[in-house]
């Protein structure tokens, strides 16, 4: 009874092609996000919850950084540039809504969240030249 | 299968327990999937619905239960109300979810809820099993005696309230007021009541001079942006806004257009009551409504699952996080959920530390507008979602900048949950 329980088990497993075992751990429903060492096509490795803390910038930026407005694209930016806007304006006191943003994170998200949309190929209006102040600029001029 | 013996298979199969209790073929193992019922198709609702496709890689179902074919954006909405933008402008259809995401859109009202047999049933007759439920329905108003929304409008969801709103606006007589009532916080998107008094005022100021706004306000203060509101109402319309803290509102007559406040009668050409706020009723029906004031639904931040009842999760306007009730992180509410749910169907644990963010644009005239913005972390100690004080940030005033970039916002939001 036991050994046809188990081979009926590992039927189903090769059937629905995923790593069914019998801990609770059944099937991985995340697309991939669970196994922590999360290789993108660029080759960049993507850190478990750099996903969720990435797609709060999809808002804005657009889901998976390809915006569809005049803001700027992240999808494909390199991990370092990003890395470094999103510390500059940490840094920077401006009133500007980016600079408040950009302070809600540690320096560890900011290294996933960068690592997230360096893993993702081709933004849509990613032509700015990741001058930080491309878009980020005209908020504390006009004050009526 | 039936949607009962559907979902106990998922649950045997998760367990591990032996398939012989299980007169099943394997055809049907095979294509055998977890669903999740989303419920309201919101800002939150939709991104959840999107997001639990795109981010399981289609190996989930999904089945977003909603009433209208076309969802009527609040965000933007006051800009109806001078004239800069169109009710049509702003409805959004569920097509893109279905056929780009493939989310099951079931058009009907979830109208009772099964927490023990993990079921849902519509007013259209059918009855649904799940593996995970996210309720997402808004807010619900609360009754004030004489109120009749039909007479009186709200104009709080957008649609066609607005659109009468408008038109009641373009009715009044030259020389009246227009009274609008604020409820106590908390009520969705904390700028928006002063909002619509600038819009309303920019619209009288340029077609209806001598008009004047009368602001009753339930709380004791601007709640949010108070130099910029402050600002509009003392100098940009100086002599057509008045501003009345603290006044709770008891009772209307909704045919005299009267107001009766804990500070007396107020006589209005346009009576504008937007009423206290409550979870929406299927939340406060299936007694998932537990925050001390019975109004909110207390949920688990990680997770956004109900403290009240396992397998269900409540999300946007109708929780009780302590988060603002707004679109903009009503998204984000629902990306912390979609990831948690399709965590937790793997039999693994939600990401510990999440972050959710905030942005409010208000119109202030016809080509201004004002921002607001903050984020949210999770705190361990408190479990808890706690503002991080650094990211809460204003507009120095209003600016016909902030005006453009308002429209590149919410186009890109918009599109982030419904395309
Ligand atoms: C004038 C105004 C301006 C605003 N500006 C901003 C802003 O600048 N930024 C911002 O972030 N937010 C803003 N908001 C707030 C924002 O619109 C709300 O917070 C947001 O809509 C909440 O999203 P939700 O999905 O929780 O609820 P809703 O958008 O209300 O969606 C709930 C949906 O659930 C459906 N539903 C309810 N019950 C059931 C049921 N039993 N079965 C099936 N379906 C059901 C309803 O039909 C509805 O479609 C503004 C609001 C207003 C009124």
């Amino acid at each position: 009874m036991k050994r046809k329980y188990l081979s009926w088990l590992g039927a189903l497993a090769l059937l629905a092609s995923s790593s069914l075992s019998s801990s609770a751990n059944a099937t991985d429903y995340t697309g991939g996000r669970l196994t922590n060492t999360n290789i993108s096509a660029a080759g960049v490795l993507i850190p478990d919850g750099a996903r969720l803390l990435a797609s709060q910038c999809f808002q804005c930026h657009g889901t998976d950084g390809k915006s569809t407005t005049g803001i700027d694209s992240l999808a494909g930016e390199s991990q370092n540039e990003l890395v470094s806007e999103m510390r500059e304006m940490k840094a920077k006191n401006k009133v500007d809504l980016m600079h408040y943003q950009a302070k809600a994170y540690t320096d560890a998200q900011i290294q996933l969240i960068a690592a997230y949309f360096a893993s993702i190929s081709g933004g849509g209006n990613n032509d700015n030249d990741d001058d930080d102040d491309n878009h980020h600029n005209d908020d504390n001029d006009a004050n009526d | 299968m039936n949607d009962l013996s559907r979902r106990q298979f998922l649950k045997n199969l998760s367990l591990g327990l032996g398939a012989a209790a299980l007169p099943i073929s394997f055809a049907q193992a095979a294509v055998i999937r977890p669903r999740v019922i989303v419920i309201g198709g919101g800002f939150a609702g939709a991104t959840a619905a999107k997001y639990l496709r795109l981010w399981s890689n289609n190996t989930v179902d999904v089945i977003l239960i909603e009433p209208n074919a076309i969802y009527y954006s609040p965000i933007l909405s006051n800009l109806v109300l001078n004239g800069q933008r169109q009710v049509a402008q702003l409805g959004f259809k569920y097509d893109t979810l279905a056929q780009k995401y493939g989310v099951q859109v079931v058009r009907s009202t979830a109208i009772a809820l099964n927490s023990a047999s993990r079921t849902v049933k519509l007013a259209n007759g059918q009855t649904l099993g799940y593996e995970r439920l996210i309720l997402a329905p808004g807010v619900q108003f609360k009754a004030i005696p004489g109120l009749n929304s039909n007479k009186v409008l709200h104009a709080w969801k957008s649609g066609n309230q607005v659109q009468q709103l408008r038109q009641q606006l373009q009715a009044m007589p030259t020389g009246g007021s227009f009274v609008m009532s604020i409820p106590k916080a908390p009520y969705r998107c904390p700028p928006g009541p002063y909002e619509r008094a600038c819009v309303v005022a920019d619209y009288l100021k340029r077609n209806q001079p001598g008009s004047k706004v009368i602001v009753l306000d339930g709380n004791p203060d601007i709640t949010v942006e108070k130099d910029t509101f402050n600002h509009a109402f003392t100098n940009t319309y100086a002599g057509i806004v008045q501003y009345v803290p603290n006044t709770i509102l008891q009772a209307v007559d909704s045919n005299k257009k009267v107001a009766i406040t804990s500070f007396g009668d107020y006589q209005a050409s346009v009576l504008n009551v937007i009423p206290p706020h409550q979870a929406g009723g299927i939340v406060r029906k299936n007694g998932l409504a537990n925050s001390s004031t019975g109004d909110w639904a207390n949920v688990n931040p990680l997770s956004y699952e109900s403290t009240a009842a396992q397998g269900i999760h409540i999300i946007g306007d109708s929780q009780g996080t302590g988060q603002p009730k707004a679109g903009h992180i009503a998204n984000a509410e629902a990306k912390v959920c979609a990831d948690a749910v399709l965590r937790l169907l793997s039999g693994a644990q939600p990401f510990q530390s999440p972050v959710t963010n905030s942005a409010c644009y208000s119109p202030i005239s016809a080509d201004t507008a004002s921002w607001l913005t903050a984020a949210f972390a999770y705190d361990p100690a408190s479990q808890s979602m706690q503002l991080i004080p650094a990211s809460f940030g204003a507009s120095s005033g209003a600016s016909s900048s902030n005006y453009r970039k308002m429209f590149e916002w919410a186009n890109s939001l918009f599109s982030d949950t419904f395309a």
